[in-house]
């Protein structure tokens, strides 16, 4: 007797449907798996034998062949158990076949009947909510799955609860969200810039890099806090939208990271790799590809603590996703694209003892000769230097105690003016395909950071007395169109320019 | 004989291994002219053995060939460089005076005037921001009073110096350790070639010579040797500096040296001198009293750029020395943002200058 059920794979971040036919005849009592199952997909006859028989139903000691179709896509994990489990029960006339309700079955069984979450289930859904309109899934996977618009979901705690629903002996209930997001949300945040006491100056540049999403790379001594300022800013990122949400949750979701809950993320990432990491854990790899941290910090911020402490190559192979927003990696298996719109923050110390250029009551001497602070410095490529728009020097502990004035602003006070600043630059650039000031190409620059005489006067000037390489021209001219958008301003006037100017540290040729 | 039949001798007997100036001053006074020691019998040479060292008289002898004569004879026609020799009206005056004049200098750029007045600015490599400051603001002060500026072309203090003598558009010699045909350190190669064009290069080591660290010692004395003084800026307790120190109180030149942070390293080796009796130098004046040049009074105070209210508050705020981004917000009550771009401003002008870290100070002229 032959029967046909529905479920779904995945590969990457995109899901596909999954066929599962189960056939099951007279014979040797034999259990087989075809359509290139891995380990964990080849396991579940242990588990879908035992979930059965403890669920009160029969296995059948006949020979069983379950063929996953595609059968030239390779499977793996444990999300196929349930729709093994319905496609046998069917087989074997232990429960009917609805022609109304033919849903995917997404779920892994536990050897008591019980039905286990699975990860993946919101990228499955997304890519097959075309084809399909129901789905039958764990109860912890259901509010993941509610993100889905249009989809019919129906959750059950164990294999026996499920059938008998199927029965008609209890009625079947989709399940509603309590609480589904159509605009954005505004998220809350353990760590808030109100705690941090003084930099101003290093907050301000945040506020700014947010305001136009611009990549910062911050110099500073030991202990000076970069890493503690880096792990603030995702608070004052503009709001996260519906769609940026279900982005992320995607990834996440993928990954395997989902954590209950909500079944959303309501947070845009920060994600900060240790500088010993490999390539393919930093941009997304393996046999079957999964996502890597610059992936997993889509929409939010890749922290690079210590960045001439990264090996060369590893830094180098960012460059690409930087530009594109998004990886692609082939394997033998196929190739998946990964969305990777990331902010890139980097913190570096000034020299390789880390005390050049501090001063103070209780400053430590900087031991580097000159030429070993060149050395340290130039682990950056200029190309790479080139991604940071924003250069802030965070100053050591000593002078964190003297500021008299700090405002100490909220996140919140921060984020609302840097929504407002977002907003203007999504109105300006509707017939760009771009959203914010650190997306604009050169051309662009030209078109929309338009600069007076006297602002012009003013970078001569400044290029000439202040030594700044070349490259730092449009850069400025980028971050300036940021601090007028965080003005309302329309115009890029001069003083935008001067502020903008003092934001190229590691282009000034003071470092020796 | 022409001039350049003699130069040749004298290039020969120096560029020999193991003649330095020292022997090549015995020889000379032995023989009279690096000729005779050409001509001169073999056994002659031999006798000299107890003094020279027997490997050297050996080398002097296994050296006189013709073939050898003739690259010299080519180098000489070089027109990358020329070939001062002691007998030369060329070769510095204050540099003849002292006990082991360097018999051949290789030299580039300008000439240095017969009579002159020199002072040469020394200091560490490993300087502060006010050390390289300074090193600027005498070499700038010093060259516009027609004093020539020694130092030694390497990093911080010297590079220093010599770029505030160009400014003032006034004479300097850098001096090398290697040869004439080597930019040491690479990073200044920018300033190796305005020298060559506005200032003067030399150095007593043959072309090709690799900037060893027993070369550094030997070229600070002529550093000290060329000048009337020598002016240390900034010194480590064990800095080369203090070597050429040395070397001028051997020759008797006077020793100036700048006060500094008594808790910082650099600053140790000048507060020694100054204990020890070198003069105490707060201004240029202090050190062309001692030419015989009158003290002027003090310009006044006032800047010639015109500043709107705002710069003027930093800049006042600035009069007590160095400031942190976040001192100056709390001293002028400006937020970040209007600070920032009052900072490029006076940048611009020319009033502030930025140290790493955002520390912020107002230039010596300023």
């Amino acid at each position: 007797m032959l029967a046909k059920v529905k479920s779904a794979g995945i590969f990457g971040i995109d899901g596909y449907t999954v066929d599962v036919e189960v056939d099951i005849t007279n014979g040797l009592p034999v259990f087989d798996i075809v359509g290139l199952p891995d380990l964990s997909v080849r396991e579940s006859k242990e588990r879908v034998r035992a979930a059965i028989k403890n669920s009160g139903f029969e296995f059948p000691v006949k020979r069983i062949t379950v063929n996953l179709a595609p059968a030239d896509t390779k499977k793996e994990g444990p999300a196929f158990d349930l729709a093994i489990a319905m496609g046998i029960l069917a087989a074997t006339d232990q429960i009917q076949i609805d022609k109304d309700f033919d849903p995917l079955y997404l779920g892994e069984l536990s050897l008591d009947g019980t039905l286990r979450p699975i990860n993946g289930v919101l990228p499955m859904l997304l890519s097959v909510r075309e084809l399909h309109k129901k789905v039958v899934l764990p109860k912890s996977n259901a509010m993941e799955a509610s993100n889905v618009s249009g989809m019919d979901i129906y959750s059950f705690e164990t294999l026996r609860e499920l059938v008998s629903c199927l029965k008609g002996e209890s009625c079947l209930v989709s399940f509603k969200s309590a609480n589904i997001f159509d605009m954005g949300f505004e998220a809350t945040f353990a760590d808030d810039f109100s705690e941090v006491k003084g930099q101003e100056s290093v907050k301000r540049a945040l506020e700014i890099a947010a305001a136009g999403g611009h990549n910062v790379i911050m110099i500073g001594p030991p202990g000076s806090g970069k890493t503690m300022l880096a792990r603030r800013l995702p608070s004052i990122l503009p709001d996260l939208t519906y769609n940026e949400a279900l982005e992320i949750t995607r990834i996440y979701s993928a990954a395997g990271l989902l954590k209950g809950g909500d079944g959303i993320i309501k947070q845009r990432p920060f994600m900060s790799p240790h500088h010993t990491i490999s390539g393919s854990a930093l941009v997304g790899g393996g046999r079957i590809p999964v996502p890597g941290q610059i992936s997993l910090a889509h929409h939010g911020v890749l922290f690079l603590d210590e960045l001439p402490e990264f090996r060369k190559d590893i830094l180098e192979v960012l460059r690409q996703p930087l530009e594109d927003g998004e990886i692609t990696i082939s394997r033998a298996q196929g190739s998946a694209t990964f969305p990777s719109k990331f902010m890139l923050v980097g913190s570096m110390n000034p020299c390789s003892c880390g005390h050049f250029g501090e001063t103070g009551e209780n400053a430590q001497e900087c031991t580097c000769t000159p030429m070993q602070i060149k050395r340290y410095l130039s682990k950056i490529s200029g190309p790479l230097l080139d991604r940071f728009d924003i250069h802030v020097e965070v100053p050591s502990l000593s002078f964190k105690k003297i500021t008299g004035n700090e405002k100490n602003e909220s996140s919140k006070e921060i984020r609302n003016r840097v929504n407002r600043a977002r907003e203007k630059q999504v109105m300006r650039y509707t017939k760009e395909n771009i959203y914010y000031n650190a997306q604009l190409g050169s051309r662009q620059i030209r078109k929309f950071c338009p600069i007076d005489s006297a602002g012009k006067d003013l970078m001569g000037k400044a290029f000439a007395s202040l030594k700044l390489s070349a490259r730092a021209y449009d850069r400025i001219l980028k971050v300036s169109r940021t601090i007028a958008d965080l003005e309302g301003s329309t115009n890029i006037e001069t003083y935008h320019l001067a502020e903008a100017i003092q934001y190229r540290s590691m282009d000034r040729q003071y470092w020796i | 004989m022409d001039n350049c039949d003699k130069k040749v001798y004298w290039v020969w007997l120096s560029q020999i291994p193991g003649i330095g100036a020292k022997r090549f001053h015995l020889l000379l006074e032995r023989f009279g002219d690096p000729i005779k020691v050409w001509d001169a019998a073999s056994e002659e040479l031999f006798s000299l053995s107890p003094v020279l060292g027997k490997n050297v008289v050996s080398d002097i002898i296994n050296q006189r060939q013709d073939k050898i004569l003739d690259k010299i004879y080519e180098s000489l026609r070089s027109s990358q460089y020329r070939i001062i020799t002691l007998l030369d009206q060329e070769y510095p005056y204050l540099l003849s005076q002292i006990y082991d004049p360097p018999p051949i200098l290789y030299c580039k750029g300008r000439r240095v005037q017969d009579n002159y007045f020199g002072i040469s600015i020394v200091g560490s490599r490993r300087s502060t921001g006010y050390g390289r400051q300074m090193a600027e603001r005498f070499g700038y002060e010093l060259a516009k009073a027609g004093i020539i500026v020694v130092s030694g072309l390497a990093r911080g203090i010297d590079a220093m110096a010599h770029f505030g003598a160009l400014r003032a558009g006034g004479a300097t010699v850098g001096v090398l350790g290697c040869g004439i045909d080597r930019v040491y350190p690479p990073e200044n190669k920018k300033l190796f070639k305005i020298m060559e064009e506005e200032g003067t290069i030399l150095t007593e080591y043959p072309p090709g010579t690799s900037p060893l660290a027993g070369n550094f010692p030997a070229r600070n004395r002529i550093i000290s040797g060329m000048t009337n003084g020598t002016m240390v800026i900034e010194a480590g307790l064990k800095s080369g500096s203090l070597i050429t120190v040395d070397f001028a109180l051997e020759q008797g030149r006077e020793v100036y040296a700048l006060p500094g942070n008594i808790s910082i390293d650099q600053s140790a080796g000048t507060n020694k001198l100054l204990k020890e009796g070198a003069k105490l130098v707060t201004d240029v004046w202090d050190v062309l009293e001692d030419f015989g040049i009158e003290r002027q009074k003090g310009q006044d105070n006032a800047i010639s750029v015109q500043l709107d209210f705002f710069e003027t508050q930093v800049y006042n705020a600035l009069q007590e020395g160095e400031r942190h981004i976040e001192e100056l917000s709390k001293d002028t009550k400006m937020d970040i943002q209007k600070l920032n771009s009052v900072l490029t401003m006076l940048e611009v002008k020319g009033i502030v200058k930025q140290m790493p870290g955002k520390i912020f100070i107002k230039t010596w002229d300023a």
